[in-house]
């Protein structure tokens, strides 16, 4: 069962430690090549979902926080969050493993 | 953040959250606020205005994303599993009332029924892709003299743009004409017409038998064949197989078959016969602009590429002719804009919007109806709440119900569309383009899915919405709190909906009343219209053919009760006639007057009623001789001699066939003996043109009109006239016999057909509207029986409770009222710009429309009110 692409992103920012809404985007910026900017509306859309299926929940603010904007709602990864991020991964992994991907891919390059 | 317009920002953003839906809102808002002042303080400049962009288009987008993802997860769509169930359901509901079922039906087949039957209109005129290979690349060609606008192709300009185009990779040159097919001692008229070698490869089509013509057969002398269309050759022909090689008389010149056309195709509106278009480019009329020519495109050239070889060419023709085609030009455009007047697809866009309100104003009327009887319905809904059924469920449920009528009602449309397709070609002239066609195809189908799928949303999702929040309020009352709070902007749609189509229609009929009220410059009483030719290849002489007609006319002047009989080349309303360029004698500056050039025999004035305001009319003597002389319209000799007496001046005009500026100083000049009055000759809606008349002489047109007045008119004029005729010789040929009278309605032909439509629909949207406005007062007061019931009990007078329905009523119809005639007036002004007859205030109109909407919804509020005012309070209250 894949993923979308986006919420594998999400998933894989909240990775390791938690993060708020507008690092959550940069987070997600970086880590797709520059190519994926979530808007506040798409990313709070997206966040309510997976919240719904168990997979993000809200974390305590971390100590290292220093802002004082008290708005500030940290994310992070539940269990069967991390679960799905791994089975995701190896999916991919998988995939990008075979010959026929690499062909194509080295075909290109 | 601290800076003025980061503050005012902040504000506005906070305000703009109340988009999304609340559950939303409460949850993120904080977050989604504070992301956004972090990301405002760190752009700047340019930066900032494409961040409210952005964000403005990411809140829109999340609106709706949000409460779809709400819609989901409450059930809305819950995937296949339970659709038949819901069908059960819903087949449960409908057979239960099947009057109610009925009525919203036919409701929506007459809604959703006109409007895709206008579509399909609009499909047959602008949408479906012309019958050829590749129409895309095929364009019509046209030449340009400033001033004059556009005109057809001179053959030995054709021949010039054939021989040294680059852009196109073919090009023919046609003309309409008229044969006379001879065959087993009987001789018809069948349309037909002459086409350049090529034209079906250039438009691609295949034949169906035989050949295309070579290019050989352009060559006068070998030109001697022609090619058949499929049904010519199916009702003449039997559909023989071997017509290929066997001659047929045409004109009285045999022509061999070398072709059959296929099916359908009668380019380029009824033709069922080609020949040759065949010209010796050195002989051919320089001047004679009267040829149509269409070309292909090469692959990977455009429209403009056309246009700059066009101008490319004619400003070679015009050094190499600076006499007569000095300043030239040449244009191309798609072949579809040629053959669709703008203003018929002006016309049918607008019935297609007008037909669009018919159907908003339909599904809003079962919207009502469907609240109304869920609220006879909360029950069951109540029921199969408790018994676990989910909003979500219920609301779906709904939308099924809803989805279903619209379906049914979407049948019923395609029944009527399928009977559009049959009257709609009544609705156009005969002689329209072979390819208009409006029967169902996937486009049109296509449409009515949209449409039903439109009007299946439009009147489902409101008591869907309601429902599913409703809950587990889905106690008494609830549907009428609705109808209650929600009527006021369906019913103010509504009659501002309605009310903009009567008074468009209103507006339109004025405006016909008014074309028709247009006086045309001659009388239409007692005169009756008719054409008639001479087979020029039975008298090649012009003169022979003046005598035939002389004899004619004077048959026909001796009938009792024929008070003048009249000959024109061409009459008004039926022909625009040729036009020339005319210059005053003596006058130094080139004018650039163009006039129609009328050469007429008879009585012609007298016959028409047009008045001889000035000097007179040409005496017989000069009318038989052809003498130098010349009666000019009004508006001509006010344009040539303002403010002078034109008698006695003298005129010279271009060679016919030419509307060149430059009159040349070896055309004979003619004296002007009288000044007639001004006539519309192209139909009431088209202004003046100059014109001018010169006796016909000793020589006549092959074809020309013949008018006759009668003192009275009498049924038998008709075939008098024919007898007379077939008198002096039975082989002249006959058509289009008009009473004058007729001929009004006759030219008002295309105003009078949209009026007509629009009438309809408005009538329809009218009383779409007016039921549905009924429906929802009486609904209304109905549900306030009680409160009525109440303050009775309290003492209050049965006047102070009318009067207070009364208010409430005009509350909820006037403001409609006043935004449709708004609208109205808008459209007036915008349509008056193209139409300057349209008046923009018609209070008779608006008056009525007002009148009709506030007696239907006064006797709406009042009846139920007098009713529960006249009962027992206490039985009221039970």
């Amino acid at each position: 069962m894949s993923m979308p692409h986006r919420t594998f992103l999400v998933l894989l920012a909240l990775e390791g430690e938690p993060l708020y809404g507008y690092a959550l985007r940069k987070r997600v910026l970086v880590l797709s090549g520059g190519r994926f900017e979530l808007e506040p509306g798409g990313l709070y859309r997206l966040i309510g979902r997976l919240q719904g299926e168990g997979l993000v929940q809200s974390v305590p603010r971390p100590q290292s926080d220093l802002s004082g904007d008290a708005r500030r709602q940290y994310y992070g990864l539940t269990a069967a969050g991390e679960e799905a991020l791994r089975e995701e991964a190896i999916r991919l992994t998988d995939l990008a493993g075979r010959s026929e991907v690499r062909a194509l891919a080295e075909g290109r390059g | 953040m601290g800076s003025f317009p980061g503050r005012l920002a902040a504000r506005a953003y906070l305000r703009a959250l109340h988009l999304l839906p609340p559950s939303s809102r409460d949850r993120y808002g904080e977050e989604m606020a504070a992301m956004f002042e972090e990301e405002w303080a760190q752009t700047r400049g340019l930066g900032r205005l494409r961040l409210v962009w952005r964000t403005l288009g990411d809140l829109l987008t999340a609106a709706f994303s949000m409460r779809w993802d709400r819609f989901r997860d409450v059930g809305g769509i819950g995937g296949t599993t339970g659709v038949m169930e819901d069908l059960h359901w819903v087949r449960k509901g409908l057979l239960r009332r099947p009057g109610f079922t009925g009525v919203v039906v036919l409701t929506l087949t007459l809604g959703v029924g006109v409007n895709v039957a206008i579509f399909s209109f609009v499909n047959g005129l602008l949408l479906r892709p012309l019958p050829y290979g590749e129409p895309a690349r095929l364009v019509q060609l046209s030449e340009t003299f400033p001033g004059l606008g556009t005109m057809d192709l001179a053959l030995p300009d054709f021949h010039r743009w054939r021989s040294e185009t680059r852009v196109f990779e073919g090009i023919f040159a046609f003309d309409d004409e008229r044969f006379v097919l001879s065959a087993s001692d009987q001789a018809d008229f069948v349309e037909g017409a002459v086409v350049s070698p090529g034209f079906l490869s250039v438009l691609r089509v295949p034949l169906a038998l035989g050949r295309d013509f070579s290019s050989e057969e352009e060559t006068p002398g070998s030109d001697r064949v022609a090619i058949l269309s499929h049904r010519l050759w199916e009702s003449r022909f039997g559909g023989r197989s071997d017509i290929l090689g066997s001659t047929v008389l045409l004109d009285g010149v045999e022509r061999t078959v070398v072709g059959v056309a296929p099916r359908g195709f009668n380019f380029p509106e009824v033709a069922d016969l080609w020949v040759p278009l065949s010209f010796r480019p050195s002989a051919a009329d320089p001047e004679n602009y009267g040829f149509d020519a269409i070309a292909r495109l090469r692959e990977g050239f455009a429209l403009s590429h056309a246009r700059d070889e066009g101008e490319r060419i004619t400003a070679a023709l015009a050094a190499d002719f600076p006499g007569t085609k000095t300043g030239i030009g040449a244009t191309a455009y798609p072949l579809r804009y040629a053959d669709v007047p703008t203003a018929l697809a002006i016309a049918s866009l607008v019935l297609l919007a007008t037909t669009s309100l018919v159907m908003l104003i339909a599904c809003t009327n079962v919207s009502m109806m469907l609240l109304a009887r869920g609220e006879e319905r909360r029950e069951e809904m109540v029921v199969r709440s408790a018994l676990g059924a989910s909003r979500g469920r219920l609301a779906r449920q709904l939308l099924a119900e809803s989805t279903v009528l619209a379906g049914l009602g979407a049948v019923g449309a395609v029944a009527l569309v399928v009977m559009a397709g049959r009257v709609f070609p009544l609705l156009l002239p005969p002689e329209h383009p072979f390819w208009v066609h409006f029967g169902l195809d996937g486009r049109v189908l296509g449409w009515c899915l949209l449409a039903a799928f439109v009007s299946s949303l439009a009147m489902g999702l409101l008591p869907a919405v309601r429902v599913s929040r409703a809950e587990g309020k889905l106690g008494p009352g609830s549907g009428s709190r609705v109808i209650t709070g929600q009527g006021r902007f369906v019913v103010g749609g509504q009659v501002a909906m309605a009310s903009l189509l009567v008074l468009m229609a209103g507006l339109s009929m004025r405006a016909l009343a008014d074309l028709r009220a247009v006086d045309p410059g001659f009388e239409t009483d007692g005169r009756v219209a008719q054409g008639l030719t001479i087979p020029p290849w039975e008298y090649p002489d012009a003169p022979d053919r003046m005598i035939q007609l002389s004899r004619i006319m004077d048959r026909l002047s001796r009938l009792s009760g024929v008070r003048a009989v009249g000959l024109g080349e061409t009459l008004p309303f039926f022909e625009a006639g040729d036009q020339v360029a005319v210059q005053a004698v003596g006058s130094s500056q080139a004018s650039n007057l163009v006039a129609v050039l009328n050469n007429i025999g008879g009585d012609y004035f007298g016959a028409l009623g047009i008045p001889i305001l000035r000097g007179r009319s040409p005496t017989p003597y000069e009318l038989r001789e052809g003498a130098a002389v010349a009666v000019l319209s009004q508006g001509m000799a006010e344009r040539l001699w303002p403010g002078e007496n034109p008698i006695g001046q003298r005129i010279r005009h271009s060679p016919r066939g030419s509307r060149n500026p430059v009159v040349g100083p070896d055309q004979p000049a003619l004296e002007i003996v009288g000044v007639a009055g001004d006539v519309h000759q192209d139909g009431p809606g088209r202004s003046v043109q100059e014109q001018f008349y010169l006796p016909m002489g000793p020589g006549a047109p092959a074809t020309s009109g013949l008018v006759v007045y009668f003192g009275e008119t009498t049924s038998s004029q008709g075939s008098l006239i024919r007898d007379r005729v077939a008198e002096v010789n039975p082989g002249l040929i006959i058509f289009g016999q008009m009473e004058l009278d007729e001929a009004t309605d006759w030219v008002l032909w295309a105003e009078r057909q949209t009026t007509l439509l629009l009438a309809g629909f408005a009538l329809l949207a009218l009383t779409l509207a007016l039921t549905g406005v009924f429906g929802v007062v009486a609904y209304r007061t109905r549900r306030k029986e009680r409160e009525i019931g109440v303050r009775m009990a309290l003492g209050a007078s049965r006047v102070s409770i009318r009067w207070s329905v009364l208010a409430d009523t005009l509350f909820l119809v006037v403001p409609g009222l006043l935004i449709g005639f708004g609208g109205a007036i808008c459209v007036a002004i915008l349509a008056r710009s193209a139409l300057p007859w349209v008046p923009v205030w018609d209070p008779t109109t608006l008056l009525g429309t007002g009148a009709l909407f506030l007696i239907v919804a006064l006797l709406a509020g009042l009846l139920p009110a007098h009713r529960a005012t006249q009962s027992d309070p206490v039985r009221t209250l039970a």
